[in-house]
């Protein structure tokens, strides 16, 4: 039987991973235990901040407030002359801004999203599911002046970021299609169509998604 | 498992997912205003539409930086510069995963003052869609004996919030504003959801199947928000019927599909929610494929398969920051009170929508 004094480290059992492992483990801990500091240094000095604004981040800015904020720093600013500057609104605390740091990149929402589902969180952001989740279909591109054979159908799609993507040919849902014999042939759980069953007279073209734009921002 | 994450996460992801972990408040949703002016040319007048709500209302596009420019506000807003011959300004304050309290409290109230403006002819708000995203991760997780209170609890929440948010908007939105409307919820991930639970249910013992659990509580909570709106003096966009059922009449009742399906004012809950679960259920369709005719569809819902489409460009909204700008309108004619894709993407069907009950003039009280 191991015995652990006080301030000892614990073995680290074989099956657990070994050495390499626990080494891991305890810069993980590490790492946990600083994020904690800094999360809790970070509320505890913006929290009275975002006590003072308004919930809307667009709270009262009168001369009373500003007289507070002076103050506080009257101490260890003496003699160095103070330029007044507008207070940024903070995020609420439960607003994803709360915990970016400033001057960093900013995640992805798929990194987000997949980083609140891995700490078991599965709701608000985390109640989303990850872009990418249902893709767009990629089929037989059908030109606008094609004049569709009964029983199909012409599918338009969008891009997450505002495109359209050129029209797909699908199987209808409200029809059964069957083979020369007549005997009922399977539809693809999509229902897109693919090329070898295209119709007759459809040029045999693959739409393409367009890749992703780079954000337009604020600009019309 | 923990340092499987550390090791591929990006450093700012790390920081980012271990911060949330240990923050007082948990930081798991994203404020994404955006204030934008449909400039019309030859035109000074300029009025207001105010939108309250969540990701559906904000346009949230998978991005944690930006959102659609034209989300349905913005689009309603289009129509109306048309039709008032003015510049109007969508005002979106809008939060990215807030469940219905969190909009009513953070948002509607808060930002009341956006409402307050003289300018403001419409408001409208959308809220619940994460109450029940909620309840629908909460319950695909279970295992065991299935609980259904997590859908119960956001069925109540739904409700409550909704009268408030009528009542307040009410008592104190500019006196002027012409129109108030609520959106109600189309239902995302109808095909994914058809698929048994891990839980057993209480009393057979069996699996039951998602998509019949969830299906009736989405119909009470749009049902609620239908009927208080017409209780309380409010328009009902009913997402449900317009994203679910196809544009013709698929299963031969003489009815086109997704007018069928609308909430039919002054009507029971239980006969609704018959309607919808019953008799029209064969003619729901997952919104990735909202079929405008019998030969063509389009994909409402973009690929996380929980938000609508959109055209067009995107502006900033999210960590850092909203937008406050304007631009000229993408269309300043209205054939027969549609633009030319008001029925491609789930955003301009919503913001047509809205644009129905649109008064006249911005000066004159609609009839």
């Amino acid at each position: 039987m191991t015995v652990q004094r006080p301030g000892e480290r614990p073995a680290t059992p074989p099956e657990q991973g070994g050495a390499g492992a626990g080494r891991g483990y305890r810069m993980l801990a590490g790492t946990l235990l600083l994020a904690c500091i800094g999360g809790v240094v970070y509320f505890a000095a913006h929290e009275p901040a975002r006590a003072r604004a308004g919930a809307d981040g667009r709270g009262p800015r009168s001369q009373q407030d500003s007289g507070d904020i002076d103050a506080s720093r009257t101490a260890a600013m003496a003699r160095q002359p103070l330029h007044p500057r507008r207070a940024q609104a903070r995020p609420a605390a439960d607003d994803l801004a709360s915990v970016v740091v400033p001057g960093t990149p900013a995640p992805s929402m798929g990194e987000v999203i997949e980083g609140l589902h891995r700490a078991g969180i599965h709701t608000g952001l985390g109640a989303f599911n990850p872009p990418g989740t249902s893709p767009p279909l990629v089929g037989l591109a059908v030109p606008e002046d094609y004049v569709l054979p009964e029983g199909y159908v012409r599918h338009y799609q969008a891009t997450d970021d505002g495109q359209a993507i050129e029209p797909i040919l699908m199987y209808s849902p409200d029809y059964q299609f069957v083979d020369g014999a007549g005997q009922p042939v399977a539809i693809p759980a999509d229902r897109v169509v693919r090329a070898a069953n295209a119709p007759a007279g459809l040029p045999i073209r693959q739409v393409r998604i367009p890749p992703p734009q780079a954000a337009s921002g604020s600009s019309s | 498992m923990s340092s499987r994450v550390c090791k591929t996460a990006r450093p700012l992801f790390a920081g980012l997912a271990l911060t949330l972990l240990c923050a007082p408040t948990l930081a798991n949703t994203l404020n994404q205003n955006v204030s934008w002016t449909i400039d019309r040319s030859g035109t000074t007048a300029k009025y207001r539409v105010v939108a309250y709500g969540d990701s559906i209302y904000a346009g949230y596009n998978g991005s944690t930086l930006s959102a659609a420019k034209y989300s349905a506000p913005t689009v309603d807003a289009e129509y109306l510069s048309a039709l008032w011959n003015a510049d109007v300004e969508s005002v979106r304050r809008t939060k990215s995963g807030a469940v219905a309290s969190d909009v009513y409290n953070n948002k509607i109230v808060a930002e009341r003052s956006y409402m307050q403006a003289s300018s403001t002819r419409v408001v409208t708000f959308e809220m619940c869609g994460n109450d029940g995203l909620q309840a629908r991760s909460s319950f695909k997780g279970q295992t065991g004996t299935c609980n259904y209170n997590v859908m119960a609890t956001a069925e109540a929440n739904c409700k409550t919030y909704v009268a408030a948010a009528m009542d307040y908007i009410n008592a104190n939105a500019y006196s002027g504003t012409k129109v108030k409307i609520i959106a109600n919820l189309y239902y995302p991930g109808y095909n994914a959801d058809n698929v048994q639970s891990s839980c057993n249910d209480p009393t057979t013992g069996a699996k039951v199947n998602l998509r019949d659990r969830f299906l009736p509580s989405i119909a009470r909570m749009n049902y609620w928000m239908c009927e208080y709106a017409r209780l309380k003096g409010f328009k009902c966009v009913d997402n449900f019927a317009e994203y679910m059922g196809a544009d013709y009449d698929s299963n031969g009742d003489g009815q086109i599909d997704s007018q069928a399906l609308k909430y039919v004012a002054g009507e029971s809950e239980a006969s609704y929610v018959a309607r919808i679960t019953g008799a029209l259920k064969g003619t729901l369709r997952d919104a990735n494929a909202h079929f405008i005719s019998s030969s063509s569809s389009a994909d409402y819902i973009q690929s996380d398969d929980v938000h609508p489409t959109y055209q067009g460009s995107t502006v900033t909204a999210g960590l850092f920051g909203g937008t406050t700008s304007s631009g000229a309108p993408r269309y300043t004619s209205f054939s027969g009170g549609k633009n030319p894709i008001w029925n491609l993407y789930g955003h301009e069907r919503m913001g047509w929508l809205l644009s129905l009950y649109a008064p006249a003039s911005a000066n004159k009280a609609r009839r």
